[in-house]
């Protein structure tokens, strides 16, 4: 016991030495920068968007991206790959007035992820914050019983995986294409890159959204809600 | 008009927090929260600490972070589906504190 505690107390003076060190390292202000800030603000004409953010993540640092995105697949297909749960999830009733307020408030919902993907390109939004929202709005039905529409189908289901990664690569692939005319290599050209980002920010909106639905069901026999594993059952 | 130190400072705390609860903690959802206690604090300590650009907030950090949290959260997913799977190996009896490691 007392080794446990002289362990702890260790970790404790170890964690609070390393975080009063980020802090002055932070409040010193040399490690942030040299701020990239400047250099997509001033080249954000070439990127085909008016909004910094999303011109950072789907035009100058697009690689990032596409991984970030190929980082959700894996762990959905790592959550969705284990084997049935044993353990049932304790059967309840919804709530008729969770179900009203709730169920009112999901055409909402789905309203403003849309539109967080429409203002993605020329405000804060985006297919991150759109995807998120989204996923919110999938889980909320689930927990109310219902069915997300449209994922009860396996085909769907895989398209909608590997949507925001399949559009990414098409562009890629058109870029390379591209390279051979002359344009340069592994880019969209200035005068295309704001339709392909629009591209990739739709179908990368719906992969982020469908990866965080089916990452909270974790598995297909949970996607389709309590209703339809009553009626199975029953 | 609150300094942007403040949340450097609370990020750098909450660094500590997570990092300490990470280590120390053997029930396994506890782990899982201290890392993601961690990350968000490093995800403060991102925006807070950004420069400024002509009064503007430096938009990488920025995209970093939003990109940050949402594969923090598919990650604490798969923990916590990889956790439950544990449990039921385990027979239901624990996931750590006292239970056989």
């Amino acid at each position: 016991m007392k080794t446990r505690r002289a362990f702890e107390t260790g970790v404790a003076l170890a964690s609070l030495g390393l975080g009063a060190l980020v802090a002055l390292g932070a409040m010193r202000r040399r490690s942030l920068g040299p701020a990239a800030g400047h250099l997509v603000r001033d080249r954000l004409e070439e990127s085909g968007v008016s909004s910094l953010v999303t011109a950072v993540l789907l035009n100058f640092r697009a690689y990032d991206t596409m991984l970030e995105v190929v980082v959700l697949v894996v762990a959905f297909w790592g959550a969705w790959s284990l084997r049935p749960m044993h353990t049932r999830v304790p059967e309840r009733e919804t709530d008729p007035i969770l179900l009203r307020t709730v169920g009112g408030m999901l055409p909402v919902l789905w309203l403003l992820g849309i539109y967080l993907l429409w203002a993605g390109t020329s405000r804060p939004g985006g297919e991150f914050a759109s995807g998120a929202v989204l996923g919110a709005t999938g889980v909320l039905t689930l927990l109310i019983g219902e069915r997300v529409p449209g994922t009860g189908r396996r085909v769907v289901r895989k398209v909608l995986v590997v949507a925001g990664v399949v559009v990414f690569m098409i562009a890629g692939v058109v870029g390379a294409l591209g390279a051979i005319e002359g344009h340069e290599l592994w880019s969209y050209p200035a005068e295309e890159a704001g339709r392909w980002i629009v591209a990739i920010e739709v179908a990368g909106a719906a992969t982020i959204a469908f990866v965080l639905i089916g990452l909270f069901a974790g598995g297909r026999e949970r996607l389709h809600g309590a209703a339809s594993v009553r009626s199975e059952e029953g | 008009m609150i300094p942007s130190e403040i949340y450097v400072v609370a990020g750098a705390g909450l660094v500590s927090v997570g990092l300490f609860a990470w280590v120390v903690r053997r029930h396994l959802v506890r782990r899982m929260m201290g890392v993601n206690v961690l990350s968000t604090g490093v995800f403060m300590m991102l925006i807070g600490g950004a420069r400024r650009v002509d009064g503007v907030p430096d938009a990488v950090p920025q995209a970093m972070v939003l990109t940050g949290i949402v594969v923090a959260v598919s990650a604490t997913a798969l923990g916590l589906a990889l956790i439950q799977h544990i449990y039921e190996h385990r027979s239901q009896q624990s996931v750590g504190e006292r239970g056989p490691l």
